[in-house]
């Protein structure tokens, strides 16, 4: 009876003891032994501190939890964390699916004839199923992988934030970023890394060099598109836009340098970018003229249709690597790689990236693709030498590129109808 | 929108008068109104009732289908046996080829014959010939329908076949339609009626018709305007399946057709602009070579007036080199002389290659009508 009495009393007493931390939760002795270091790091969360339990976040319903339908995204993070919410909302982050794969209207700077392609022209229902090209090209196990990891940062906090840990410590680390910020098509991490910023910040540490967070997410904000001039995709923002926003981010530079210095530092990126610029579009107008005379190989009609376009030419930010012609390839890796690489390089001050791993490669992609347009127009002329005296045949394929060109907005109404009328004129 | 009733009504009268006409035993060709000066009627020679013929382009020897097929020359009255009974017949432009589809179970065999009779080529192709014409001296457009009878109607199919005369002819699927049960119904004549085609003088397009049968709606033909050597098609109007369909005007830029149920309609088919009616359905039309004159539903019309007028059952097909006319009825085959047209009204552009550019640019929309149009005005005619 002794025994009984003590075995109650210390089974009241553990129990009480936990019951601060665990606030009535029938989950921890369960999961202390099944998910053990999501336990761990709950028990020493800010959360675990003001008493927000599993159920709290995670819902009653084990089943959903179990099935993998109660998702914790910032639905449920949101109520409690308004302010964040909001800046997210507002921020590159808060649309990452979007540009991923759901809707760009939000976005700012946008070719409205994006539209096409989730919605039927006129209609604002989506087309079930449309989502992004390169997204739409991977198999399931890829696309989650390799496109959702990062792209569902839109609407789960856990994307840095991590699943069960509330450390501040671990978000203001730039290896936060770099899950997503490295690699060919925009290394920021490794560009921030191997500039002087990221040199302070390793030798003199970060009240001398600064991290992502300090110029991105000033004051824990998290809108970390403040002060950016520029899409995504590396189109400048029109200057009503642009303005403000480089205020602001000479006002984050400003808290460290003199403002001149910050001025011209980011007009030099600028003048970078817009250089960088031409140069793709020169390398982008070759190919839309390949395409005009049918020299791509292959042709879009050629190929595996495009998921949102079928068998129209794509060049903008929903064009392919994959299922495309070598000199479009080309033009992928130039847009995509280099030409990111080159402009962010210089915003972040990374000569290296900037010049060698950014601008040397534009400037060489651009040089391939001349030659594999030469190549191609070159053989192009072959199949048709024995039509070199039937004007008809080429005057018909000046017609169609002039057509393809109004067609795409190229070229004026009034300037397609001043050159149908030469064709017409030499047409014996 | 014609209506399946307008032409059901228009059918039963027809062969009502038609089987009055032929339980008189009649050899006579009816007509009402009086020849006009100059223009006579003769029989040429007893044909199988709905059975093919056709001019040879010197006009002065008939395809035609008298107790068995044969080439017959009404001058000398006799005629050179070529066999079985064809669906179809064309003679080639330079008149050396007759070319003939004889139908057997669901398919057809084209043949071509010399003009001494000799089998000079032959090919199988799937499904019953209503057309034939030939676009050059080297290339013989064929359409044909196949019937497949489902639990739930009949798919009906209209090809064009293009054939150089050896090997296999090429096919190009233009209209399929899987119809109602009543429709599928209908007798087979009447669902092969509904795939012909007209070529243009320039051998560049052809008008063609196409089987709708939308539900809740009457069935319609719409008629389509294709260019074979760019492939771009446009619907030019629509009409009761009783429709003869469209031909070409000597210059290939308008067409006449007949709307099945009420009238037929000269029309601009690019610019969509009706230019002229006649008050008669057009479910059998022919037009002469130089346009004068017009032959629909047995009416006989001299510069759009009316002439005189024939039995509304009976074809007609004119002579290439004109004055003539042939006109098949009860029967027989009947030659209308004296209809004679300038030759001013047969002119087109010189410098055909480069018409035939500029049609195959409008059709695929490289260059707008009105661009057409002064272009075409630009050249001289020939």
């Amino acid at each position: 009876m002794k025994i009984l009495i003590a075995r109650l009393t210390l089974f009241a007493i553990t129990t009480l003891s936990l019951s601060h931390q665990a606030a009535a939760e029938d989950c921890i002795p369960c999961h202390r032994e099944k998910t053990p270091a999501a336990v761990r790091q709950w028990e020493t969360s800010a959360h675990a501190r003001a008493k927000i339990g599993c159920e709290k976040c995670h819902g009653s319903n084990h089943d959903k939890i179990v099935k993998g339908e109660a998702k914790v995204d910032m639905k449920v993070c949101g109520p409690c964390h308004q302010k964040a919410l909001r800046e997210h909302k507002a921020s590159r982050h808060g649309m990452g699916l979007h540009s991923g794969w759901g809707c760009t209207r939000n976005l700012t700077n946008r070719d409205p004839g994006e539209c096409r392609f989730c919605h039927e022209e006129g209609s604002s229902a989506p087309l079930s199923g449309v989502q992004c090209a390169r997204f739409l090209k991977q198999t399931s196990e890829m696309g989650e992988i390799g496109c959702n990891y990062c792209h569902n940062v839109e609407s789960s906090c856990a994307s840095c934030h991590t699943n069960h840990n509330t450390s501040l410590a671990i978000v203001r680390d730039p290896n936060s970023c770099a899950k997503c910020h490295m690699g060919p098509d925009h290394p920021q991490w490794e560009m921030w890394q191997t500039s002087l910023h990221g040199t302070l910040n390793a030798t003199a540490g970060i009240s001398t060099g600064p991290t992502c967070q300090t110029c991105h997410m000033q004051q824990g904000s998290h809108n970390v598109s403040v002060g950016i001039t520029m899409s995504s995709g590396g189109v400048p923002y029109p200057s009503k836009q642009a303005e403000p926003a480089r205020k602001e981010m000479l006002q984050v530079c400003g808290q460290c340098h003199a403002p001149e210095f910050a001025r011209k530092e980011l007009a030099r990126g600028d003048a970078v970018r817009s250089q960088s610029l031409a140069i793709v579009k020169e390398a982008e107008k070759i190919i839309w003229d390949l395409y005009d005379h049918g020299l791509l190989d292959p042709m879009p009609d050629q190929r595996p249709d495009h998921p949102l376009s079928g068998k129209k030419l794509v060049t903008d930010n929903q064009m392919l690597y994959e299922d495309t012609s070598h000199i479009e390839r080309l033009l992928f890796k130039m847009k995509k790689y280099d030409y990111a690489r080159t402009i962010k390089g210089a915003y972040h001050q990374n000569p290296a990236y900037t010049h060698w791993y950014g601008n040397a490669e534009l400037k060489m992609d651009l040089v391939d693709i001349k030659a594999e347009a030469s190549r191609l127009r070159e053989r192009g002329k072959t199949p048709a030498a024995g039509k070199a005296g039937n004007g008809s045949a080429s005057e018909e394929e000046t017609l169609r590129a002039l057509k393809s060109k109004v067609e795409r907005g190229a070229m004026s109404e009034e300037e397609y109808a001043a050159e149908k009328k030469k064709v017409l004129e030499r047409l014996k | 929108m014609p209506t399946y009733r307008h032409c059901r009504t228009f059918t039963i009268a027809s062969m009502l008068v038609t089987a009055v006409i032929l339980a008189a035993g009649c050899a006579r060709l009816p007509v009402s109104g009086a020849l006009p000066v100059g223009v006579a009627v003769a029989r040429v020679t007893k044909v199988e009732a709905a059975s093919p013929f056709a001019w040879d382009p010197g006009g002065t020897k008939i395809a035609l289908v008298s107790g068995s097929f044969a080439i017959h020359d009404p001058d000398a009255d006799n005629s050179l046996p070529l066999g079985a009974v064809p669906s179809a017949v064309a003679w080639s432009p330079d008149g050396d080829h007759l070319a003939a589809a004889f139908p057997h179970d669901k398919d057809a065999t084209l043949r071509i014959f010399n003009t001494r009779g000799a089998l000079l080529s032959e090919a199988d192709i799937s499904g019953h010939v209503t057309k034939l014409a030939w676009r050059s001296e080297d290339e013989l457009l064929v359409a044909a329908v196949t019937i497949d009878q489902l639990s739930f109607g009949a798919d009906i199919k209209g090809v064009l076949y293009r054939w150089k005369g050896i090997g296999k002819p090429a096919a190009t699927t233009l209209t399929e339609t899987t119809v109602r049960p009543f429709i599928a119904r209908w007798p087979l004549e009447t669902l092969y009626h509904t795939f012909t085609f007209a070529l243009s003088p320039l051998g560049d397009e052809i008008v063609y018709t196409r089987l709708q049968d939308p539900p809740a709606f009457s069935p319609y033909v719409k008629i389509c305007i294709r260019n074979l050597g760019s492939g771009a098609e446009q619907e030019a109007a629509i009409a009761a399946v009783t429709s003869a369909g469209a031909v070409y005007s000597a210059d290939g830029e308008r067409i006449l057709y007949g709307d099945g149920a009420n009238a037929s309609h000269w029309l601009d088919p690019w610019m969509g602009k009706e230019l002229a009616t006649f008050p008669t359905p057009g479910r059998t039309i022919a037009l002469s070579p130089g346009n004068r004159y017009a032959l629909i539903d047995g009416r006989l019309y001299r510069d759009g007036k009316e002439m005189v007028s024939f039995p509304a059952t009976s074809e007609g097909a004119f002579a290439p080199a004109g004055g003539r006319l042939l006109l098949r009825y009860g029967g027989n085959l009947y030659m209308i002389s004296g209809l004679s047209e300038p030759e001013t009204d047969k002119k087109v552009p010189a410098g055909s290659e480069r018409l035939l550019t500029l049609r195959k640019w409008r059709s695929e929309g490289l260059i707008s009508v009105p661009d057409y149009q002064s272009a075409r005005e630009r050249m001289p005619l020939q």
